[in-house]
C-alpha cells in the first residue's frame, strides 16, 4: 500500500534521505525509528507530497504521489505530532470540515459515530476544539481516517507527550485500523508503543534506513539494545 | 466542497473580529465619501441655480431700462447702455455657460473642485472670464476631498489586503494547513474558497454601502447612461479590488510569515497607492513645466498694450480714461470706442496666442504622459476610470471647454458685427441671443475608454496572477 | 521646523513603543500603528477639512463675487450716482463755488478716489469676511490636530517654509497697501493739475515719485508665535506617547 523506491530528498547539496526502499503492507503497522533529524519526517512529507522527491519515488496504492496528488491523498491519512485543528469550531466541525475536504457526505450522526469510534468522549464532541487536549485532538485526527477509510496512515511521532493512559488508547485505535487492513507508517522515538503496536521496525540514521527487524522476533530489552548499538557511532 | 469549505471558512473569520472592524470601517468611510460627494454635487447645482436666477433678473431688468431709455424716461452713459452691443455684450447682458454636475458625479469629487463649472461669457478675450475658480480655504485644497474615490482608492485595498494578508501563512503558522492539504484538494482550490468568500463580503460590502449612498444622494441614476456606468464603476471597482486580493495570493505563495507579509503588502500599497502617484505628479510637472499664470497674465498685460500704442491715439485716451469719465449720454463717440475694443481684442489675442498655444502643448504633454505611465499603478488607471465615469475627469472637462470656446465664438459674432454697425439692441433681440445649454459627453467614448480602463487593470491581474499560480505550486507546506 | 519634525518622529517611535508593548500580539501591533498611520496623515486631513468647512462654510465664489459686485454698485445711499452727488455737493459747498467748473481741484479726481474709497471699503470688508472664515476653519484644524498630530506639523512645516495662508495674507495686503498708495497719488496728482474743462496729461515725474514696491517677508519670531499652538500639540503628543512607552514598559511582562 505504501512503497518508497529509490527515494531520496536532498536540500542544496545537503541529503536528508538517502534512497530508501521500503513497502507497507495492509493491515502492517510499519514503525520509523531514530534521533531527530534521522529521516523519519522527511520520509512521511515524501509520501505525502509535501515535498518533492529529488529522485525515486513515493507510491500510494501503486499510484505515484508527485503524478497523482490528489488520488493518492484519498486513500491516505496524515496524524502529526500535534493535530492542529481549527481552534474556533468544534471537534464535530473540524471532522465535518476536513472530511468534506475529502468529497465525504455524512450525517451529523455518522460523524458523532466516528468521534465516538475513535475514542472521544460524546460531550465533547461540541465543544470548541481550543480546549482540547492534546490527546483529545488525535482523536479527531483518527475520527478524519476513519471517516474518509484511509487506506494508509502516516503517523509522525503520534504519542510524544501523550500520558501512559492516553497512548494506550491510541495504540489500541491503531490496531484496530490495521487490523481493518490499514497500513501504517509511524515514525516514533516511543519503542515501547514500537513494539506493541509495529509489525515491523526500521532503524533510520543520518537519512539512512540501517536495519529492519519484525518487532515479534524482538523483545522490548533487545529492541532498546540495537537501536542504542546503532546509535552508537 | 467549495461552498463547504466557504461555511467553515466563514465561521472561522468571523471568529477573528479584526478584518470585520476595518470592513465596518470601510463602510462608514464609503457612506460617508457618498454623502460628501453628493454634498458637492448639491453645492454646485445650488450654485449653477443661483448663477442662472441671477442672469434671469438681471435679464428682465434689463428689459425694462431698455424700455425705459427707448421712451426717454432715463439718460444714462454709454457704458450703462444697455441698448449698446458693445455695453451688452462686453458686461451688462453676459450670459452664463453651464456645466451641470454628470448624474454619477457623486462617485468623485476629481478634478471638479479645482475646473470652474461655469463661465460668465463675453466678447472680451476668454482669458478674461476663464479663472472663476471656486473660492476654497488652500488648506483644504491640500487635503484633498474625503469622497467616495477616496475610500475606494485608498482605504479599499487596505480592507483587502487586512482580510487576506495571511489567507495561507496564518494556516501553515497554525498548523491546519498540512492537515488541510494531506486531503484530496489541492493548495489552488483552498485558496479559490477562501478569497471567493472574502471577496464576496470585501465587494459586497463596498459595492452595495457605494450605490446605496449615491442613490440615496440623489444621483440620477434614470439618467441616460448612468446605469451602464454605474456598471462599468462596480467593474472597475471589482477589478482594482481582485488587483489587491491576488497581490496578497502572490505574496502568500512565497512561503513567508503572516507578518512579513503584512510589512510587504502595506509596503506595496504605499507604493502604488501614495507614492507612484503623487512622484508621477512631480515627474510630469519637471518634465513639462506649464508657464505660470504670472507669465500668462503679463504676456497678456504686454500684448494689451503694445496693441494699445498701435491703435490710434484716442483709443489710448480711452483706455488711460476710466470708463466712469465718459460723459453721460454721449453715445456720439462711444460706438467708436466699441469698434476699437474689437480691433484692440482682436490684436491682443493674436499676439496672446503663442503663449496660450505653449500653455496647452505642454498641459498636452502632461496628459499623454500621464495616460502612457499610469499603467504603473493600478490606483492610477482605477482613478481616472472612476472620474471619466463620475464626470469629474479630465475628458468631461475638455469637452465642456470645447462647447464653452464654441459659445464664446457664437457670442462674439452676434455681437461684434453689431457693434461695427452700431447697431442698438432692441428687446426683441434678447429673445434670439446665443443660447448656451450644454451637450453631454457621447456616451459611447465614455464607455469605450471605461472598458479600455478595465481591460488596462487586467494586465496587472495577469502578470501578478500567473507567476502566483505558478509559486503556489511549487509552495512548500513542510520542509 | 527641525524640532517639529523631531517631535513628530519622537512622538511615532515613542507611540510604537508603547503599542508593542500593549498589545496583545505583533499582529494588533501592526494594525494599531498603521491604522493610525492611515488616519493620522491620510484620513484626518480631509476629514478636518470636512469638519471645518461644515462648522463655518466657505461661501461658494457665485455668492461672494454676486456680493461684491452688489455692494460695490451700492443701493440707496451707497448708490454711485447718489454718491456722485452728494460728493459735488459737499465739495461745491466747501470751496464755496456753484459750479463743477469752478471747483480748485478736478472733480473727476475726487470722484475716482471717492470711488476708490467705497471700493476699498467693500472689499476690506468682503475680505475680512472670508479671511476670518478661513481663520476659524484654521482654528478648527488646529483642535483636530490634538487628535492628529499631522495637521500641527502640517502646519507648522508650511509656515516656516513660508508657503502657508497667514503669510500669504500678509503680502496681500502689503501689495494692497502699495496699490492704494499709488492710486491715490494718481488721483491726487489728478485733482491737483487736471482742470476742469481741458485735457489733463500726467509726466514721467509723477511716476518717478512713486517708490518700488519693496516687501519686507515676516520673519522667524512672527512665524514662531503663530505656530507656538503647533508645537504645543507636538510636545504634547510627544510627551504622552513617551509617558505611555514608559509605563508600558515597566507594566510589560517577560511572556
Amino acid at each position: 500500500m505504501l512503497e518508497a523506491n529509490q527515494l531520496s530528498k536532498s536540500y542544496n547539496g545537503t541529503t536528508a534521505l538517502h534512497p530508501l526502499n521500503l513497502k507497507v503492507e495492509p493491515g502492517e503497522v510499519f514503525c520509523l525509528l531514530g534521533a531527530n533529524g534521522a529521516g523519519k519526517t522527511t520520509t512521511i512529507n515524501l509520501f505525502l507530497n509535501f515535498i518533492a522527491p529529488s529522485s525515486g519515488m513515493a507510491a500510494v496504492g501503486g499510484m505515484d504521489v508527485v503524478k497523482h496528488p490528489l488520488e493518492s491523498k484519498r486513500l491516505l491519512a496524515y496524524i502529526p505530532e500535534q493535530v492542529m485543528l481549527y481552534r474556533n469550531l468544534t471537534g464535530l466541525e473540524n471532522l465535518d470540515y476536513f472530511t468534506s475536504l475529502a468529497g465525504g457526505k455524512h450525517t451529523q450522526n455518522e460523524l458523532r459515530g466516528f468521534l465516538e469510534e475513535a475514542g472521544l468522549a460524546r460531550a465533547d464532541a461540541d465543544k470548541r476544539v481550543g480546549a482540547y487536549s492534546k490527546g483529545m485532538r488525535q482523536k479527531v485526527g483518527i475520527a478524519i481516517a476513519i471517516a474518509k477509510k484511509a487506506r494508509a496512515l502516516l503517523l509522525d511521532e503520534p504519542t510524544s507527550g501523550l500520558d501512559p493512559k492516553a497512548s494506550n488508547e491510541f495504540s489500541q485505535l491503531l490496531k484496530k485500523l490495521s487490523g481493518d487492513g490499514a497500513a501504517i507508517l509511524m515514525a516514533t522515538h516511543d519503542l515501547f508503543r514500537a513494539k506493541e503496536t509495529g509489525s515491523r521496525c526500521g532503524i533510520m540514521k543520518h537519512g539512512h534506513l540501517v536495519a529492519t527487524y519484525a518487532t515479534a522476533d524482538l523483545g522490548h530489552a533487545e529492541l532498546e539494545r540495537i537501536y542504542l548499538e546503532h546509535m552508537h557511532d | 466542497m467549495l461552498a463547504q469549505i466557504m461555511k467553515y471558512e466563514w465561521r472561522n473569520l468571523q471568529a477573528d473580529r479584526m478584518p470585520f472592524a476595518v470592513a465596518a470601517i470601510l463602510g462608514l468611510a464609503i457612506a460617508y465619501g457618498a454623502a460628501n460627494g453628493s454634498n458637492w454635487v448639491r453645492f454646485q447645482q445650488s450654485n449653477i441655480d443661483a448663477a442662472l436666477k441671477e442672469q434671469s433678473t438681471r435679464m428682465s431688468s434689463i428689459r425694462a431700462e431698455m424700455a425705459k431709455l427707448n421712451a426717454g424716461e432715463k439718460k444714462v452713459s454709454a457704458f450703462a447702455d444697455p441698448r449698446l452691443p458693445q455695453s451688452f455684450g462686453r458686461n451688462m447682458g453676459l450670459h452664463y455657460v453651464v456645466m451641470p454636475p454628470a448624474p454619477l458625479g457623486s462617485l468623485a469629487v476629481g478634478q471638479s473642485d479645482l475646473q470652474p463649472y461655469y463661465f460668465k461669457v463675453s466678447t472680451n478675450s476668454k482669458e478674461t472670464f476663464v479663472n472663476n475658480d471656486e473660492i476654497e480655504n488652500p488648506v483644504h485644497l491640500l487635503a484633498g476631498r474625503f469622497d467616495l474615490a477616496f475610500a475606494v482608492l485608498y482605504l479599499f485595498p487596505l480592507v483587502i489586503l487586512a482580510f487576506s494578508y495571511n489567507i495561507v501563512s496564518a494556516e501553515k503558522e497554525a498548523g491546519t494547513l498540512a492537515l488541510a492539504l494531506s486531503q484530496p484538494v489541492g493548495l489552488g482550490r483552498l485558496i479559490t474558497a477562501k478569497v471567493v468568500l472574502r471577496a464576496m463580503f470585501v465587494f459586497a460590502v463596498s459595492i452595495l454601502i457605494s450605490v446605496a449612498g449615491v442613490a440615496a444622494g440623489g444621483a440620477a441614476l434614470s439618467a441616460e447612461g448612468a446605469l451602464p456606468r454605474l456598471l462599468l464603476w462596480v467593474g472597475v471597482t471589482v477589478l482594482y479590488g481582485a488587483f489587491w486580493f491576488v497581490l496578497a495570493i502572490g505574496m502568500n505563495a512565497l512561503g513567508r510569515s503572516s507578518a512579513t507579509n503584512a510589512m510587504v503588502l502595506a509596503g506595496v500599497w504605499l507604493l502604488l497607492v501614495v507614492i507612484i502617484p503623487a512622484v508621477l505628479n512631480v515627474a510630469v510637472k519637471a518634465m513639462y513645466p506649464v508657464p505660470s499664470r504670472i507669465e500668462l497674465i503679463q504676456a497678456i498685460r504686454v500684448a494689451g498694450e503694445e496693441s494699445t500704442r498701435e491703435g490710434s491715439k484716442l483709443l489710448a485716451r480711452y483706455m488711460e480714461d476710466h470708463p466712469e469719465m465718459a460723459p453721460a449720454g454721449s453715445s456720439g463717440s462711444a460706438p467708436d470706442f466699441g469698434t476699437l475694443l474689437v480691433a484692440l481684442n482682436d490684436a491682443t489675442e493674436r499676439k496672446v496666442r503663442p503663449v496660450l498655444a505653449r500653455f496647452d502643448h505642454q498641459l498636452q504633454q502632461q496628459q499623454q504622459f500621464v495616460e502612457r505611465f499610469r499603467y504603473v499603478s493600478p490606483a492610477i488607471v482605477a482613478q481616472s476610470a472612476i472620474q471619466d465615469l463620475a464626470g469629474s475627469g479630465t475628458h468631461r472637462y475638455q469637452h465642456f471647454l470645447a462647447q464653452v470656446d464654441a459659445y464664446h465664438r457664437r457670442w462674439r459674432d452676434y455681437f461684434v458685427p453689431r457693434i461695427l454697425r452700431k447697431q442698438q439692441l432692441t428687446g426683441s433681440d434678447l429673445d434670439l441671443l446665443p443660447q448656451f445649454t450644454y451637450q453631454q459627453e457621447d456616451n459611447a467614448a465614455v464607455m469605450w475608454r471605461c472598458t479600455q480602463a478595465l481591460g488596462s487593470l487586467c494586465v496587472p491581474l495577469i502578470l501578478l496572477g500567473v507567476p502566483a499560480m505558478l509559486a503556489l505550486r511549487r509552495y512548500r507546506v513542510a520542509g | 521646523m527641525m524640532l517639529a519634525y523631531l517631535l513628530y518622529f519622537a512622538l511615532f517611535v515613542a507611540g510604537t513603543l508603547a503599542v508593542s508593548a500593549w498589545a496583545p500580539s505583533s499582529r494588533a501591533a501592526l494594525i494599531v500603528m498603521l491604522g493610525f498611520w492611515m488616519f493620522n496623515c491620510l484620513v484626518a486631513p480631509r476629514a478636518a477639512s470636512d469638519i471645518a468647512k461644515t462648522l463655518r462654510p466657505t461661501p461658494s465664489a457665485f455668492e461672494f463675487g454676486h456680493k461684491v459686485e452688489l455692494a460695490l454698485q451700492g443701493t440707496g445711499h451707497d448708490a454711485s450716482e447718489e454718491r456722485t452727488k452728494r460728493l459735488e455737493a459737499e465739495l461745491l459747498k466747501k470751496y464755496k463755488v456753484d459750479r463743477i467748473e469752478a471747483l480748485p481741484i478736478n472733480f473727476n479726481g475726487a470722484r475716482l478716489q471717492d470711488g476708490e474709497d467705497h471700493g476699498n471699503q467693500v472689499f476690506d470688508d468682503a475680505y475680512a469676511e472670508l479671511w476670518d472664515i478661513f481663520s476659524q476653519q484654521e482654528r478648527i484644524h488646529r483642535v483636530a490636530s490634538f487628535l492628529a498630530p499631522s495637521l500641527a506639523l502640517r502646519s507648522a512645516s508650511m509656515a516656516f517654509a513660508g508657503a502657508d495662508f497667514s503669510q500669504h495674507v500678509h503680502f496681500a495686503k502689503a501689495a494692497e497697501d502699495y496699490r492704494r498708495m499709488l492710486q491715490r497719488a494718481m488721483n491726487e496728482d489728478l485733482m491737483k493739475n487736471a482742470s476742469n474743462t481741458g485735457p489733463y496729461f500726467a509726466g514721467d515725474d509723477l511716476w518717478a515719485k512713486v517708490p518700488p514696491f519693496a516687501y519686507t517677508a515676516p520673519d522667524a519670531g512672527w512665524v514662531l508665535v503663530r505656530q507656538l499652538p503647533s508645537f504645543g500639540v507636538l510636545l504634547l503628543w510627544a510627551m504622552g506617547t513617551a509617558v505611555m512607552a514608559v509605563l508600558a514598559a515597566n507594566s510589560g511582562r517577560a511572556d
